[in-house]
């Protein structure tokens, strides 16, 4: 059941109507409720996997009990060390064991040897590695006594399994998000109307900008033989704003919806086209998971303390890491390793925290200095997102090769230009609205005191979802 | 929760009057010179000729697939092309026939082969346009599963008739309108126009093989020799390409037509054609290759 489908759409208003109406004296129910729903919602996918959330869930909510009532520093990290194995194990299985396995066999041929180990028949589940690590983050918090342990099983699955952020995120924090579901939710206007206007606006940037992107990004990037130049770094532009409009699109759908039961999900995209250098990219692009990464990752390694050695290895194991959390694949990684190379300068003048406020702040127009950091990180990261986009190493250099062989700096000719000239203004109109919401949480929530301008803008971006979809297309980050 | 369900309701109903008012608003330039438009052409025949008649039923490929004259000359019978976009499901393409279906006449059909998968049968966007905005109330013989896609496109296709420009100003294509057919119902534009070069082949069908839809044919067969006219089931005409990526699914479907009860008059494999003769999709052919299926159709009625 995909976010912008007309299932989902009656499956949320069921579920907001039963929930508010009904079930809004009684909390516990409302997590019950919750719980069935998001199974039902995951079951729509492939409801054998549902075993592997419920198993994830019942490993950590008892080894969670038992940190809780143990002091033996031993017996927890014994504990911490089955639960890691346990999710991490499943998180391999289904996701990496074939990299490995295809490289082992790659490896072994290259020196001569054919071992040709059999690969695996598994089906990748859903959102795996998004509550994988949402349960893992509870069992580090209990661990590192940040949080109690949850005594409710109800309420601990359900936040587990919360439907609104189950497949793709945002990797919720349990010190954060597990406290909601134990105390009673009251309906607020103001949360809920600004959820709707969230949802709208993901729904814009999903359906009309990352769906008609598609189209073009899938042109050139499967058909990269038949292009040079100028319509290939088009064809990258487009790739670069699916993902943004695909991935943000899908965070604001989420966190829109939480609003509206009750819940407070972290931002998960902040502008992060508009950034001066690759440290505040990532200080705006998919924070969940770059917090993720820095508070379980990056500090037990020690952070940016220590020598010069210790700074470079931190950055690139957590780059590395962050690339292959992606997907079980090369491209992955040589993106991650690509933006580790970006990041490095700057941590190592110590300026990866020089921009840490939204640009131009109470301003409407960038300065020149500005501009010339939005552009040049916008163009190295439209540079990784090649990495990424492409089937295998091989296709992103040819596709690189292809860019600069030829044509560069001609207007590209292809099947449909008129229809990706009218992409192109959907993606001005993206940025236009960003910018000018840019100092908000999302592009929507403050547009105008006035009513009646509030309501034109949400007819016609309703009136551009319904007459721009750029055809059914699941969310790219599912399949992470 | 008051002033929420109130804002909601006056933001529900307010673009409600939009559907509303777009409703009544007359068909667009656009689809006024609509293929859909010939849909009522054809029923008109329908109604007009009498029988005994051949009547061809497909997707478009039926509608450029065949030379109706040819077959006309043939069998000294009244032809009438009833091919239609696929996406009006077969469902439809039956559906619409059969109310004027006379004793004595011959009833082709042949659907496109991802008709049988899914809910392809029960059609798509064509549909609800031509629903909702060029033949409204002459059918009604709606399952729920479309009206679900009616209900679905409902939205697009009305707020199309006000804030899509392309409605209005338009290039009339040679090809996809309502000029572009001959007497009989056959697509013509496109004769004598080059064809397209390397037309993409579509990928493997999606989805699971519909058992409904045989039965739904099987339904069809036994009303049509109910009221004295036969039925047979032919093959449209696939680009070979196509069929590479589709074999799998094609056989399933074959295998299941072999022991169902209807009159089975084609071989699939003889419909499979080289590239070269398709016009601008892998269903739709070239003047060549509309003259090589119908003379297959021909040998298969004879030799049946």
């Amino acid at each position: 059941m995909l976010f912008n489908s007309i299932d989902f759409g009656f499956f949320f208003i069921f579920v907001f109507t039963i929930y508010w109406l009904i079930l809004r004296n009684n909390f516990r129910f409302q997590n019950l409720f919750l719980l069935l729903s998001s199974y039902y919602f995951y079951a729509t996918w492939d409801w054998r996997f549902l075993s592997l959330i419920i198993l994830s869930t019942i490993v950590d909510f008892t080894i969670g009990l038992k940190l809780d009532s143990s002091t033996s520093k031993l017996y927890r990290k014994i504990l911490l060390g089955i639960s890691l194995t346990v999710n991490l194990g499943i998180l391999i299985l289904f996701k990496y064991l074939n990299f490995f396995i295809d490289n082992l066999n790659g490896l072994f041929l290259f020196f001569g040897n054919e071992i040709n180990i059999q690969t695996l028949a598994v089906i990748l589940p859903v959102g795996i590695s998004f509550y994988t690590f949402q349960t893992l983050s509870y069992t580090f918090d209990v661990y590192n006594k940040k949080l109690a342990s949850n005594k409710d099983f109800i309420s601990f699955s359900a936040y587990v399994a919360f439907f609104p952020q189950l497949v793709a995120g945002p990797i919720e924090r349990a010190s954060n998000f597990l406290p909601q579901f134990n105390t009673k939710r009251k309906f607020i206007y103001s949360e809920a109307s600004q959820g709707i206007r969230q949802i709208l606006w993901g729904l814009f940037k999903k359906v009309v900008v990352a769906d008609n992107c598609a189209i073009y990004a899938d042109l050139f990037f499967n058909q990269t033989n038949d292009y040079y130049g100028s319509a290939l770094v088009l064809g990258a532009l487009f790739f670069t704003f699916q993902i943004y409009g695909d991935f943000s699109g899908y965070s604001d759908i989420a966190i829109g919806s939480a609003k509206l039961l009750g819940f407070n999900l972290m931002t998960n995209f902040l502008y992060p086209y508009f950034s001066r250098d690759i440290a505040e990219f990532w200080r705006r692009w998919h924070i969940s998971l770059s917090t993720w990464f820095r508070d379980y990752l990056y500090i037990p390694l020690g952070g940016s303390k220590g020598g010069i050695f210790f700074k470079i290895r931190n950055t690139f194991i957590i780059f590395l890491v962050s690339g292959f959390w992606h997907g079980a694949n090369w491209t992955f990684i040589f993106w991650g390793l690509l933006n580790a190379i970006y990041f490095l300068p700057l941590l190592l003048r110590s300026k990866n925290r020089q921009n840490i406020d939204i640009v131009a702040k109470g301003r409407h127009i960038p300065s020149i200095k500005e501009l010339y950091g939005i552009f040049s990180t916008f163009i190295l990261t439209m540079f990784a997102w090649i990495f990424f986009r492409s089937e295998n190493l091989s296709h992103a250099f040819n596709f690189i090769y292809r860019i600069f062989a030829k044509d560069l700096f001609t207007i590209p000719s292809f099947k449909g230009d008129i229809n990706a000239f009218i992409t192109l203004l959907f993606i001005l109109m993206l940025i236009i609205m960003e910018w000018i919401g840019r100092e908000n949480n999302f592009a929507l929530s403050k547009i105008s005191e006035k009513k009646y301008i509030r309501y034109a803008v949400y007819y016609m971006i309703l009136i551009l979802i319904i007459l721009y979809p750029g055809g059914k297309q699941d969310f790219i980050y599912f399949q992470f | 929760m008051k002033l929420f369900q109130k804002n909601f309701l006056i933001f529900i109903f307010i673009l409600s009057m939009i559907f509303l008012f777009a409703y009544f608003l007359p068909p667009t330039p656009k689809t006024n010179q609509s293929p859909l438009q010939v849909i009522i052409d054809k029923n008109n025949l329908l109604e007009k000729i009498n029988s005994p008649r051949l009547i061809l039923v497909g997707g478009s490929s039926a509608s450029f697939g065949f030379n109706s004259e040819l077959l006309k000359k043939f069998y000294k019978l009244d032809v009438i092309n009833m091919g239609m976009h696929a996406k009006f499901g077969l469902k439809f393409h039956l559906d619409n026939v059969i109310r004027f279906i006379e004793e004595g006449d011959i009833v082709i059909v042949a659907p496109e082969y991802d008709q049988f998968f899914d809910k392809f049968a029960f059609g798509g966007e064509p549909l609800a346009k031509y629903l909702l905005d060029i033949d409204r109330f002459s059918y009604t013989d709606l399952n729920a599963d479309q009206i679900f896609i009616v209900i679905k496109s409902m939205p697009k296709i009305l707020l199309s008739k006000i804030f899509n420009p392309s409605e209005y100003f338009f290039k009339k294509s040679k090809v996809y309108s309502k000029d572009s057919y001959n007497y009989y119902g056959d697509a013509t534009g496109h004769v004598n126009l080059k064809r397209k070069k390397n037309i993409a082949p579509y990928g493997p069908i999606k989805g699971k093989l519909n058992y409904d839809v045989f039965l739904m044919l099987e339904k069809f067969n036994n009303t049509i020799k109910d009221k004295g006219a036969e039925c047979f089931i032919s093959f449209p005409a696939l680009q070979k390409s196509t069929f590479i990526n589709q074999e799998d699914q094609i056989k399933q479907v074959i295998s299941k037509l072999d022991i169902s009860n209807l009159s089975i008059i084609s071989n699939y494999e003889e419909y499979i054609f080289n590239d070269s003769l398709f016009y601008d999709t892998p269903y739709h052919l070239t003047s060549e290759g509309i003259k090589m299926r119908t003379h297959l159709l021909i040998n298969d009625l004879v030799n049946n």
